[in-house]
């Protein structure tokens, strides 16, 4: 198997909180390849979108590892290197609407990371630059001098994906990129990440918390809970036979439109906590339907039978 | 048959605002009878907030102005209802629940003398009785009676949400509108509160209005379905037809945009174009029209009727016409 194009290793991300350390993001450890997307998804507060941050460095680990084509990129030291760095991964935010400086046009907001990285200096090129990114991102010519409000929900997604392209990046951290968006309009920007995938050979970290968007789109899905990773696989694997009971949960949970009622409800009780100094035992337990004594302790992401990392005790049985 | 609880004739509501007219609701019917739940389905934009607000008289006026219809709730007109009377029925025969609970929760008093204050308004129920039933209130919706004297911030976004539902049950209404009301919750809290839902549903013999714009949502919870776009119903059924065989081509087009989790991977979502017409400039026929992969010349004419292409089950949509609907 070729390297990882990203690996996380053992990353971590502390908050100090009121009432001790948010563990917001706990031993983190992930692994993404060329060409293929991972499916992060979790519920609010699981760490999801701090991990995504800490991917683009817009957050700095309190501990663990980064490593982007096998080099640690949590210690550039250089102005130089993070500039580099940043030119190959790229972010695109759930909400356009705050994501996108109101007082820019169109074309300033996507010609922005141009000038700030003094790409394409000559003013004709540069402007040819900006229509053929709008083309990629299927903004019609007619709207570089528009603004943020004057533009719909997609079309503003539109603009944050055609920023996102500007500097021809290989990486893309997705955060939550279509959850602002109605099903008709969302359904065209995934086909539209889908179809940039293939033409500009990217590779996505994609961040939602529904089901069912994720699975379509992802090639293997991670899920998030308390900070941790509970559960990794394909994403035929993680949703059809879901190994780890938050994702069991999860899955029961997804309102479905087609095949109602064919399947058993998993109803959790109690609220999603939030992981200030947790205890040293299973995250889960105390939502978890299955839980058993021998869950009152530290549980490492242990390898099944079916070879993927699940981490629930019930997996060495 | 028994009479609807609530029967919606011809609704319009319209906004005037400087740049013209937005014409929110368009001449929509519906009905609702009794222990039903009715899920009102369609995107941002196309009038569900608006028809949930003209139900119960509060829409914005001005802006806003119900133009023409009559709302029958229990056979009365609720349109030639005075301020006072209308404020009788609100929170007591007809509740309603939003998106954020915070717009029904005043940050400054408990939540069980919150759901008292209910109690006492409608009912004349003294004070301590109140209280006492709050807390029953409390328990039913999954929340110790002893969290009572909690401030409504003390709460989680999902207890928010059952406070909410407690009470808007507390005088036992008849119709309870939910206008989104899981959308900002998790899945795993809104499974729970769907659930809570489903039971009292059952308990109270409520009639349920439950306004999304999540399929699945409405899939899970709903007898039948109405279907809105631009300020029209485009199609009603039950779920069933609805969803498992939908004729209107806007209800079609929602349906293909979704990725379905139990599908096979690999297949490309089949988006509608375009975008949803603005409601200042409604196109002269069917609002569908400029988006819709089957339009004829006759949809860019006139406003289609709703047809009947089976029992049951209404289609605004021109395609129908020869397939047995009657105009």
């Amino acid at each position: 198997m070729t390297a990882p194009l990203v690996e996380l290793v053992g990353l971590q991300k502390y908050f100090p909180a009121k009432e001790g350390i948010l563990k917001a993001v706990d031993g983190v450890s992930l692994q993404i390849h060329q060409g293929e997307t991972l499916g992060l998804v979790g519920e609010s507060g699981c760490g999801k979108s701090t991990t995504g941050k800490l991917l683009v460095r817009l957050l700095d680990p309190t501990a663990g590892q980064i490593r982007y084509r096998g080099r640690d990129i949590t210690s550039l030291k250089t102005p130089e290197e993070s500039r580099k760095f940043s030119r190959t991964v790229q972010m695109v935010f759930q909400d356009p609407y705050s994501s996108l400086d109101p007082r820019m046009s169109v074309g300033e907001i996507i010609e922005e990371p141009l000038r700030v990285h003094r790409l394409f200096p000559a003013r004709r090129e540069r402007q040819q630059r900006i229509r053929q990114l709008m083309d990629y991102a299927g903004i019609a010519g007619r709207l570089i001098n528009s603004y943020p409000h004057e533009l719909d929900g997609g079309r503003r997604q539109r603009v944050g994906i055609a920023r996102a392209l500007a500097l021809d990046p290989e990486f893309l951290v997705l955060d939550e990129p279509v959850s602002a968006l109605d099903v008709s309009i969302q359904a065209q920007i995934i086909n539209l990440f889908q179809t940039l995938q293939q033409e500009l050979s990217l590779t996505y970290l994609f961040i939602a918390h529904d089901l069912s968007v994720v699975h379509h789109v992802s090639t293997r899905i991670a899920v998030m809970y308390m900070g941790e990773i509970v559960e990794t696989g394909s994403a035929d694997e993680v949703i059809r036979d879901p190994r780890h009971p938050y994702t069991e949960a999860l899955v029961s949970a997804i309102p479905r439109v087609k095949n109602r009622g064919t399947r058993t409800r998993i109803i959790l009780q109690g609220d999603v906590p939030t992981p200030v100094d947790p205890p040293p035992i299973c995250r889960f337990y105390g939502r978890c339907p299955k839980a058993m004594d021998q869950c009152r302790r530290p549980v490492e992401l242990l390898t099944s039978a079916s070879n993927r990392p699940v981490r629930c005790i019930r997996e060495e049985q | 048959m028994e009479r609807p609880l609530l029967e919606v004739q011809d609704l319009h509501v319209h906004y005037k605002t400087d740049d013209g007219t937005a014409r929110a609701v368009n001449g929509i019917d519906f009905s609702i009878h009794r222990g039903e739940t009715l899920g009102l389905v369609g995107e941002t934009g196309a009038g569900k907030t608006t028809t949930a607000l003209a139900l119960l008289g509060l829409v914005p006026h001005p802006p806003g102005k119900i133009t023409g219809g009559r709302i029958l709730f229990q056979g009365e007109n609720l349109l030639e209802k005075s301020g006072k009377e209308l404020r009788r029925l609100r929170g007591n025969r007809i509740s309603i629940i939003f998106q954020d609970p915070m717009t029904s929760l005043n940050p400054l008093f408990p939540a069980g003398k919150q759901i008292a204050e209910n109690l006492t308004l409608h009912q004349n129920l003294p004070p301590r009785e109140a209280l006492k039933k709050a807390g029953e209130l409390l328990a039913r919706v999954g929340i110790p009676a002893s969290r009572s004297g909690n401030y409504p911030h003390e709460f989680s976004g999902g207890m928010k949400q059952r406070v909410v539902i407690a009470m808007a049950l507390a005088c036992n209404p008849a119709l309870l509108i939910a206008d989104e009301p899981t959308t900002a919750l998790d899945v795993t809290i809104q499974a729970q509160i769907l659930e809570i839902l489903r039971d009292l549903k059952e308990d109270f013999g409520l009639s349920l209005l439950m306004i999304s714009h999540d399929l699945g949502v409405v899939a899970e919870v709903a007898d039948r379905v109405a279907v809105m776009y631009a300020g029209d119903i485009v199609e009603t059924g039950s779920v069933g037809q609805v969803f498992e065989e939908p004729r209107h081509p806007y209800t079609i087009g929602l349906l293909n945009s979704l990725p379905d989790i139990d599908a096979p991977r690999g297949e490309s979502l089949q988006p509608i174009t375009g975008l949803m017409p603005d409601p200042m400039e409604l196109p002269r026929g069917c609002s569908f029209a400029p988006r819709c992969p089957r339009v004829m010349p006759v949809c860019e004419e006139q406003k289609p009727p709703v047809f009947s292409p089976d029992q049951g089950r209404g289609v605004r949509c021109f395609l129908y016409h020869q397939t047995g609907g009657q105009p």
